[in-house]
């Protein structure tokens, strides 16, 4: 977990993590904005990101489907943004979709990602995810693994031998 | 988890647990930090052991209350697998802003 900072705050359904990235703040905020960035490096590993809309404004719908290599994508994420304040933050509410790109999901997770320059090629990226009720933060977190996350599969399991 | 945090969503069982953060407390300790009505604590105490969130043991005619570590680790066990998501995720766009060449 090289450097992740993470906070959880239960009561109001948030977790906050942080990271350092050593790159500028423009150059992190364009991965975060950028079909080909987002398309290599988003989503679990061995899985392909494909990219149906960008539209990087308030308002503005971001429409991408994540599935293993070689086959159409599983899943559907549509966000629609609230903020943008170009190379310092980006918030967008966030939840399941279909390929045409429908708000198939009354019950979104509010994202707020703020780009951070501690020094000139160095970024703190600090991401905040707020669920809207218990049910939602659990089903994400199962759904997480469905993704085929096995770090967090490896951690579940583990996590259950030790409580059970 | 769902029980866990639905119990502790309300925000005076969320005082209560907070409270506990600090120690075991006897039930009018409970009532007298939080200045709420006994009868009101004491509701909220039985759905916070319901959750299992709290245990009590019996002091002479009181109750002691105090936090139950298990239901904790398993909420904490929980968040820490969608951390490991990020974490991934975060290490994926390090490698990618070094293949972009962007990094010093």
């Amino acid at each position: 977990m090289s450097g992740l900072l993470v906070v959880k705050d239960v009561g109001r359904r948030e977790i906050t993590l942080e990271r350092e990235l050593p790159a500028s703040t423009d150059e992190v905020w364009a991965t975060w904005t950028t079909r080909e960035d987002l398309e290599a490096w988003w989503g679990p590993e061995g899985w392909v990101t494909t990219v149906r809309s960008l539209d990087v404004r308030p308002g503005g719908l971001w429409h991408f489907g994540m599935g293993p290599q070689d086959a159409p994508p599983e899943v559907w994420i549509r966000s629609i943004y609230s903020e943008v304040m170009t190379g310092s933050v980006l918030a967008y509410v966030e939840g399941f979709s279909d390929e045409t790109g429908a708000d198939l999901d009354p019950d979104s997770q509010a994202v707020t990602v703020e780009f951070f320059g501690v020094e000139p090629h160095r970024t703190r990226l600090v991401l905040r995810t707020r669920f809207s009720t218990d049910e939602r933060l659990e089903y994400i977190l199962s759904l997480g693994f469905v993704e085929g996350w096995t770090g967090g599969f490896d951690r579940l399991e583990q996590h259950l031998e030790g409580t059970l | 988890m769902i029980e866990t945090l639905a119990a502790l969503a309300e925000p005076n069982r969320l005082a209560i647990v907070e409270l506990l953060r600090g120690g075991p407390r006897a039930v009018n300790e409970i009532v007298g930090e939080l200045g709420l009505r006994q009868p009101l604590v004491s509701k909220h105490l039985k759905v916070l052991s319901g959750a299992g969130v709290v245990k009590f043991r019996a002091r002479a005619q009181q109750r002691i209350y105090e936090l139950d570590q298990r239901r904790f680790r398993e909420i904490d066990g929980w968040l820490e697998s969608f951390a490991g998501l990020w974490a991934q995720r975060m290490d994926r766009l390090e490698e990618h802003l070094h293949r972009k060449g962007v990094t010093r």
